[in-house]
């Protein structure tokens, strides 16, 4: 007796395309927020691109299946990978172009305040320490 | 803030090499004072006036604070026991410092690699 097995037609083609759009994207967002919970903050060049490799996925689930919902997800993971990198490319800074910091010149005069109001001068860089001056964008 | 803490949690390296850490923003006083009392080991500058700033040309017109006014752009300093500068870098996106181990690593090619 021999048994006849025949393929089914999938019931839903690409759906995997489509998961795998939507897991890369959520993975890399998931990557970044590890990275800065950890502390490497450094530049994140795979956010965009997971999400490209979503919208990728999305093509290819939409090709295999349309449908209204496939076309609007495809949508939703394009915007994403925009603002990414609107995120990335926007936060570039433009390097140090002043005259007043250079390497070999004595530190320019200056005048400020130490958190306990007492004056601070560049005269204060001078002693038995080097320094290590990290400019940041404040506590907010 | 996160790569302050990272610092303060490294003093025993800094300290190790002869070197403070200075920290800088146009923080006023009281949220200094606040920067302080969390980083006990860093020397927490408020420099609301800008008179450090100014003075260094760090201010950076495209970024600006929650007041509006423009603010620091992330820069970080070398500065040798006579006040010179050994060193000067700022990273290419807002969002990136340098680590703990990248900072120290740049002390001792540049501070302590002086004859």
């Amino acid at each position: 007796m021999t048994t006849a097995t025949t393929a089914l037609p999938h019931r839903n083609p690409g759906r995997m395309f489509l998961a795998l759009g939507f897991g890369l994207a959520a993975l890399g967002i998931a990557c970044y927020i590890a990275q800065v919970q950890v502390g490497h903050l450094k530049r994140p060049w795979y956010l965009p691109l997971s999400a490209m490799l979503g919208v990728v996925c999305l093509v290819v689930s939409l090709w295999k299946r349309r449908s209204v919902w496939r076309v609007l997800s495809l949508i939703l993971l394009v915007l994403l990978a925009g603002a990414e990198w609107g995120f990335l490319l926007g936060s570039r800074l433009p390097s140090y172009t002043g005259t007043q910091v250079a390497v070999g010149k004595s530190f320019p005069a200056f005048a400020t305040v130490k958190a306990d109001g007492v004056p601070f001068t560049q005269r204060d860089l001078e002693g038995d320490r080097d320094t290590v001056m990290v400019f940041f964008r404040g506590r907010w | 803030m996160k790569e302050l803490v990272q610092l303060e949690q490294r003093h025993e390296d800094f300290a190790r090499r002869e070197t403070r850490v200075v920290v800088v923003s146009v923080d006023s006083l009281e949220d200094a004072k606040k920067s302080q009392a969390e980083l006990p080991h860093l020397l927490v500058l408020s420099d609301e006036g800008r008179g450090l700033s100014d003075a260094a040309e760090l201010i950076d017109a495209q970024n600006k604070g929650p007041d509006g006014r423009a603010i620091d752009a992330p820069t970080t300093i070398l500065i040798d026991r006579q006040g010179k500068v050994r060193w000067l870098y700022r990273p290419g996106e807002i969002i990136t410092r340098l680590s703990p181990d990248e900072v120290l690593q740049a002390i001792d090619q540049h501070l302590h690699a002086r004859p």
